[in-house]
């Protein structure tokens, strides 16, 4: 057995684990980026599944999504108590810092310079290139009644109790 | 010098193929589900990590087969699991 053989079939067995180990780099940083998802939501939000979280970094500045399905609970007790369910939920869960404090909740419809509030979303829907129906279905929410909708430094959080969705954008 | 098929390295392989499939399952299935996360880079990536394997899918070399089945098993289930954690999991 030659040695050059025996160098050909190392280098197979290396290109075999190095392409594994980067798919298993890449989800284990679609874990943290889940994770990092929801540690910016307020504990008050309660979440319960994923339905599609996306991100574009630069080297200092990024934009993203992350669109998350409301827990059956949270949404009762949106649709029963309106904004004064929310009237607590404004300090991420995961973060103490300044940059993770919302805004007093506002109800939408979102018109004009509100538009321009929740501008975050919109632009990070665009940056991850979300399904057009989902960024539609997300868009005619924001614009009718029966949702809420905050801001903080660079990004947005809107609730839309009717679609069971909870979606956070960021852009800056 | 040699380089004999050892156990350890097949039941290896059976793990990367079992995952890589999985993955490409998902995937797939994200056009359904699209809460997985489809990458332009990491999806190819992984097909092409999938077409390298195939000699060892088409034949695990005995006494050794067993431990790639095993192995392919055990990675197609961890994989599941993370993506049914991924979408539908326990969220605090």
């Amino acid at each position: 057995m030659s040695v050059l053989w025996v160098l050909g079939r190392l280098l197979y067995r290396a290109v075999l684990l190095i392409l594994w180990l980067l798919l298993l780099i890449y989800l284990v940083f679609k874990m943290s980026e889940r994770s990092d998802a929801i540690d910016s939501l307020p504990a008050q939000l309660e979440v319960d599944g994923v339905v599609l979280i996306g991100s574009e970094s630069g080297i200092r500045e990024g934009c993203g999504v992350a669109v998350l399905r409301m827990s059956p609970t949270l949404r009762m007790r949106l649709l029963r108590e309106g904004l004064e369910a929310l009237h607590d939920a404004r300090q991420a869960r995961g973060y103490t810092s300044e940059y993770h404090h919302f805004a007093p909740w506002q109800p939408t419809p979102t018109a004009g310079d509100e538009d321009e509030a929740i501008s975050p979303i919109f632009l990070g829907l665009q940056c991850v290139d979300a399904d057009e129906e989902l960024a539609a279905r997300i868009g005619e929410a924001a614009r009718a009644k029966g949702g809420y909708y905050s801001t903080k430094p660079e990004g947005a959080l809107l609730l839309l109790p009717r679609e069971g969705l909870i979606v956070l954008g960021y852009f800056g | 010098m040699s380089l004999k098929p050892l156990g350890a390295w097949h039941f290896t392989v059976g793990l990367m193929a079992g995952s890589t499939l999985a993955y490409l399952l998902a995937v797939a299935l994200g056009t359904l589900l699209p809460s997985w996360p489809f990458n332009a880079f990491f999806t190819p990536l992984a097909a092409l990590a999938l077409v390298l394997q195939a000699p060892y899918v088409w034949r695990p070399v005995a006494p050794h087969g067993r431990r790639w089945r095993f192995g392919a098993a055990l990675g197609a289930i961890v994989l599941a699991l993370v993506w049914l954690y991924y979408g539908h999991g326990w969220l605090p």
